[in-house]
């Protein structure tokens, strides 16, 4: 039953109201409203989609809870997105040592973004970079996290975020050709080498 | 007019707009005038904007839905269960998919057809007949007929006598079921008045993942129906989680997870996992099949999420 009251509430009003009178239907709008964005920075982090589901589960269920530990200091997609880094470390570290190939086919929707050569090889070259510096990336250029959402979710200092930032477009930089496109006929894969 | 070259994260920060006023001035007025930094923030910007136009990923309908099954009613109680158990499916179909190998003509397995007189329960039929007997071992693929082969079809011959489960017997001192049964009280509701809900346990650790379910949640739990005599560990969540993500799920049978044996396959340690794929009407387990399961492949496992012999929960119309 859809309650618009319910829905034009804050996310931090939500999880109160959750605390407060175990309302589940306030949970369940802000698995709504966070579900994608979650999953899509888990799988821009992790590389596949199974992965993803599985962290956005995590993170989820870390949400319903504890729920009651969030306090409200901050906002909530902070946390959200601690909860996600985690996830995706957490699994990142488990499969550490057998990494999967990954997937080759994009799954953005977003219309006009490019040819699906290029989208592949930022992908690839996104996927080549340290977790460290692609969450930092991922986050900055297509989730369009400010430095401090950054650190919060992260867990580290501003300089740090900085840094990373820095040196994963550094990174990129020397993966993509000059105008960001790629080697023809690199298979998707294969990223021209800056010179 | 010669300023220092200021820094890449400067240049990076510059193009995110995260510098002071007086770092802005001092960047664009450098870039003017540099060629060489002018070049290195072209670059890195141009990385930038390609990020960005990879645009959010979407879920799609499935997945979608996946993450609302898995949660919905997490809140309450047996979530947990419910969740674990659908992390579990995931996590056996994606080693299932990617790492299965079919194994037939264990002798354990080939007594799962059952007459009608016999109604053997499913979970003695799989069980090994002397849980202290030597480990299972394949040597060779000439063992292993198939990349991925059913194991049998025992469609409405797979029968279960009411009180067959051998949980009881084999593990009297099993801890109580260590997460909320909701996926069995699912499972049962569907299954005729009367179905049982069969688990066991090999001499292995199944115990001791009960604890750790209990203590931590990060177990996979027995279920249990009826008389709730019994409910163990089955897989960790741990080594469920870690095979999981080690593989890619392709498999789209319903799945449900049977029984979990350590086996030596070609000298490094395996699972032999048995699943049943469940018919249409849920009610029955319509066919069995069998893999084997490299942990080497998979991941690191640690030496307690292994269990020596672990048959899990399932309910079967009698």
């Amino acid at each position: 039953m859809r309650d618009p009251d319910l829905e034009a509430q804050s996310d931090e009003l939500l999880v109160s109201s959750f605390v407060e009178s175990k309302d589940q239907r306030a949970l369940e709008i802000l698995l709504g409203r966070h579900e994608s964005r979650v999953f899509g920075i888990a799988y821009r982090i992790l590389g596949n989609r199974a992965d993803a589901l599985d962290a956005t589960q995590d993170v989820f269920l870390t949400v319903f809870r504890k729920a009651g530990s969030f306090r409200g200091q901050a906002a909530f997609t902070t946390w959200l997105y601690r909860l996600t880094t985690n996830a995706c470390h957490d699994i990142g570290r488990r499969k550490a040592r057998t990494p999967l190939p990954m997937e080759t086919l994009p799954h953005s929707e977003s219309p006009g973004s490019g040819d699906m050569e290029t989208r592949l090889g930022v992908e690839n070259a996104l996927r080549a970079l340290p977790q460290d510096q692609r969450v930092a990336v991922v986050m900055r250029d297509l989730y369009d996290l400010d430095y401090e959402q950054i650190a919060a979710a992260t867990g580290v200092p501003l300089g740090t975020v900085k840094s990373r930032i820095a040196r994963g477009r550094q990174a990129l930089a020397g993966l993509l050709d000059d105008t960001g496109s790629m080697e023809p006929g690199g298979g998707g894969g294969r990223l021209r080498k800056q010179k | 007019m010669n300023s220092p070259h200021p820094e890449i994260e400067t240049i990076s920060a510059y193009i995110d707009g995260e510098v002071s006023n007086r770092e802005r001035a001092q960047v664009e007025q450098h870039l003017a005038s540099c060629a060489s930094c002018g070049a290195i923030s072209k670059r890195m910007r141009t990385a930038s904007v390609n990020v960005a136009a990879l645009g959010p990923v979407q879920m799609t309908v499935d997945e979608h839905r996946a993450l609302r099954q898995a949660l919905l009613g997490a809140t309450g109680a047996g979530a947990s269960s419910r969740w674990r158990l659908d992390r579990l499916q995931w996590s056996l179909a994606g080693a299932f998919a990617v790492l299965a190998v079919a194994v037939v003509g264990f002798s354990f397995m080939r007594s799962i057809p059952t007459d009608d007189g016999g109604q053997e329960s499913l979970t003695e039929a799989m069980a090994p007949a002397d849980e202290s007997a030597a480990p299972i071992t394949i040597d060779s693929d000439d063992q292993i007929p198939g990349k991925v082969l059913a194991l049998a079809e025992v469609k409405d011959s797979v029968s279960v006598a009411k009180g067959g489960s051998r949980s009881a017997e084999a593990a009297p001192e099993a801890p109580a079921a260590v997460a909320q049964p909701d996926a069995a009280r699912d499972s049962s509701a569907q299954s005729n008045e009367g179905a049982e809900t069969f688990s066991a346990r090999g001499g292995g650790n199944g115990g001791d993942g009960g604890g750790a379910g209990a203590a931590g949640g990060s177990a996979y739990a027995g279920a249990t129906t009826g008389g709730g005599d019994a409910g163990e560990a089955l897989l960790t969540e741990d080594a469920g989680v870690r095979c999981s993500a080690a593989l890619a799920a392709t498999q789209t049978d319903p799945l449900e997870p049977i029984a979990v044996r350590e086996i030596s396959y070609k000298g490094r340690p395996a699972w032999l996992v048995v699943y049943g794929v469940r018919e249409r009407s849920g009610n029955a387990i319509e066919e069995l099949r069998a893999f084997v399961v490299e942990l080497d492949a998979c991941a690191t496992l640690p030496a307690e999420a292994l269990g020596s012999a672990v048959l899990s929960r399932s309910t079967f119309k009698p």
